[in-house]
């Protein structure tokens, strides 16, 4: 039946964007370990996942933009960057550098506000990784009430890496503010990539629309936090 | 250990078959997928499920769907449970999907799309298989993109995760993907049927043939915003809808849901015929609100709707693949804008077709008993006249022709005649070969 070789209409489908924004951990401590190389390993490897994420659905256009944080926080990425297109710039930790969370949060509430946001795009995604605890504590919490008197704060879907024994869960439960989403830990450098592919899979399955938040949590973020305790479920009590 | 790994080994509890684990392929929210080779060196697809508290229902449903044969070939159907000697929990073989199948939405965003005959080609395969498994009063319940593949250059399609395939009966399992559930699913008012499977089909099909969903138009779109005061949750949205108050994009009486101006649905839109949009149109008008059989699309409408669709595409003298419209005379080119030349068409008992390379007489054109895959005919080319065609005997009968003109002749099997205004004789049935 193929016969008819003849010009056909050209491809494309419409889509909602999804904003995706890193925060990331750039302070001295990052330097521990090679914690901070290891994160830019793990970036790199989640960027294929979410290609393939995007490739398969029809809902979303993933744009990634990523903030660092150290003794103040900057743009590393500002202009969206379309997922396939993605070039991350490693990231290197700041000597000595503090840990300005809260300037990080302010940035995006300011990058996700009504006036600057896209109306049509899905709810943003705030992944934020850390080993430490904010250094500028008024600032989290002001970055926090920002947050969360947006639209799209409030909705976004937000998720948070901690890196080591150091980091402080409850700041970063805090910012997840959902009783059902925990802090996904890395215990040690290895893990980091593990976590973060947990955290993209969780993003995937949660940006689908009307998709339970809990049930997600349940099916992939509980099994990643809890791997360890699983792993000796064989054993006879 | 919550997987195997690869290098270790599962074995069929049926027929303690071992499988060897090869690599890991994917993760999803149920479990892990590794591809595997027996002895034999088949591959095979095995999937393992994450420990859950479901578990012990999804032991049940495989082995409910094991002692099933797979319905039509499209489906990769649960062949055997695996155990594995150390690690607890279970998991599944099913045939290993080849890698010329990939996502439809794959396939819809690239910039090159596959012909019409193979978008056709891969709907009337989707009816088929679906068809089977409902005659035997199973239904799916999980239609989406992630579960339907194709295979862009054959039409060929393979339909997987099959587990979640039940009687309707079986108020079990999940209720879908969300953009692919029947509205009274959403609602809640339903659970899973093979009603619900309909709308679902329907939504896939009209992403195959016009790149976008049915109901997202003007009217969703203007509720997306971010601003303060403004803004509704994602659930509420669709609840209302995908749900409460679904509106088709393209409803005859009810213009505030036209796709939004970028969307490529009013470039695809345009293209088909009048006939085969009236079927998106039940599908997306009393099929949305009146959930039933009768109301919704079967699959036979559908098979019967595409076999129609593809004896009516033809070759516009720009080059364009387009549809022939007995409804519009006078239907521009999407391409070129001009209004096509005459094409020959043909009138059998079954309706009338136009004939362009590619296009296959069958029984059903000339006794309508839907036997579409005997070939009587085909038409190709003509090998030395440009832009003109022959029909190829393929039968095995001699047709009896009488061109236009011309003597009365005969063409044998096999052999080809150059299409011009005539009457042809299959046996006792007549037909017409006119030019527009």
């Amino acid at each position: 039946m193929n016969d008819l070789n003849s010009l056909m209409p050209g491809g494309g489908i419409s889509r909602r964007s999804l904003h995706f924004f890193i925060l990331a951990d750039c302070s001295g401590s990052m330097k521990v370990d090679g914690r901070i190389q290891s994160l830019n390993y793990a970036i790199a490897s989640i960027a294929p996942t979410l290609i393939n994420w995007e490739k398969e659905q029809e809902q979303a256009q993933i744009f990634v933009r990523a903030i660092a944080f150290a003794d103040q926080a900057w743009w590393h990425i500002e202009s969206p960057q379309p997922i396939e297109l993605l070039n991350w710039v490693p990231l290197t930790h700041v000597e000595k550098g503090l840990t300005s969370m809260g300037a990080a949060i302010r940035m995006v509430a300011d990058a996700i506000s009504p006036e600057k946001f896209e109306p049509r795009s899905l709810r943003p995604v705030i992944l934020l990784i850390t080993d430490g605890k904010p250094t500028d504590v008024e600032e989290f919490e002001i970055g926090l009430r920002e947050l969360f008197s947006l639209p799209a704060g409030k909705a976004a879907i937000r998720l948070a890496v901690a890196i080591g024994q150091g980091a402080n869960v409850s700041y970063l439960n805090r910012f997840i503010n959902d009783p059902d989403i925990p802090v996904l830990i890395a215990e040690n450098v290895d893990q980091i990539a593990v976590k973060l592919t947990a955290a993209t899979l969780a993003i995937s399955k949660m940006s689908s629309i009307g998709s339970d938040r809990k049930q997600v949590t349940e099916q992939i973020i509980l099994p990643a936090v809890n791997s360890f305790i699983q792993a000796d479920d064989d054993t006879i009590v | 250990m919550l997987y195997p790994s690869v290098g270790d080994e599962v074995k069929m509890r049926r027929t303690d078959t071992v499988i060897k684990i090869e690599s890991r392929v994917a993760e999803g929210g149920q479990g892990v997928v590794f591809r595997g080779v027996d002895s034999g060196g088949h591959d095979l697809a095995v999937k393992w499920y994450r420990k859950n508290k479901y578990l012990e229902r999804q032991y049940n449903q495989i082995e409910y769907l094991t002692s099933y044969s797979r319905p039509h070939p499209s489906f990769a159907w649960p062949i055997d449970i695996v155990n594995h000697p150390t690690i607890v929990g279970f998991g599944y073989t099913m045939e290993w999907v080849e890698a010329r199948f990939v996502s439809l939405v794959e396939v819809l965003k690239k910039k090159v799309q596959p012909n019409f005959r193979t978008l056709i080609l891969i709907g009337i395969e989707l009816n088929e298989a679906f068809s089977a498994l409902h005659s035997r009063g199973l239904c799916y319940r999980d239609i989406n993109f992630g579960n339907l593949l194709v295979d862009p250059y054959r039409g060929d399609v393979s339909i997987v995760d099959n587990d979640n395939i039940g009687s309707e009966s079986s108020r079990q399992g999940i209720k879908g993907t969300l953009r692919f559930m029947a509205p009274e699913l959403i609602v809640g008012s339903s659970a899973p049927s093979i009603v619900t499977d309909l709308y679902s089909l329907a939504v896939f099909l009209f992403y195959l043939f016009m790149h976008g969903h049915p109901l997202e138009g003007q009217k969703v779109n203007a509720s997306y915003t971010w601003d303060k005061g403004q803004e509704q949750s994602e659930t509420v949205k669709v609840t209302h809808f995908f749900g409460r108050d679904p509106l088709f994009v393209y409803d005859p009486s009810d213009a505030s849901n036209r796709p939004e101006y970028d969307s490529p649905v009013l470039r695809w839109w345009d293209i088909y015929p009048e006939f085969f949009k009236g079927v998106f149109v039940k599908a997306f008008t009393t099929g949305l609100k009146e959930p039933s059989l009768m109301k919704r699309v079967t699959e036979t409408q559908w098979r019967s709707a595409l076999y129609q669709l593809n004896d009516q595409l033809f070759s516009c003298s720009c080059g364009a693949a387009v549809f022939k419209d007995f409804d519009i005379p006078n239907k521009r080119c999407w391409n070129c804008s001009g209004t096509s030349l005459s094409v020959p068409i043909m009138e059998v008992p079954s309706g009338t077709c136009v004939l362009s390379p590619g296009f296959k007489l069958t029984r059903h054109h000339l006794f309508k008993d839907f036997d579409y895959k005997d070939s009587i005919g085909s038409v190709e080319p003509h090998p030395n006249i440009t832009g003109e065609l022959v029909f190829r005997n393929t039968s095995n009968i001699s047709w009896i022709i009488e061109p236009v003109g011309e003597g009365v002749k005969e063409v044998k099997p096999g052999q080809r005649m150059q299409v011009r205004p005539m009457k042809i004789h299959f046996d006792k049935i007549a037909t017409t070969i006119l030019n527009t």
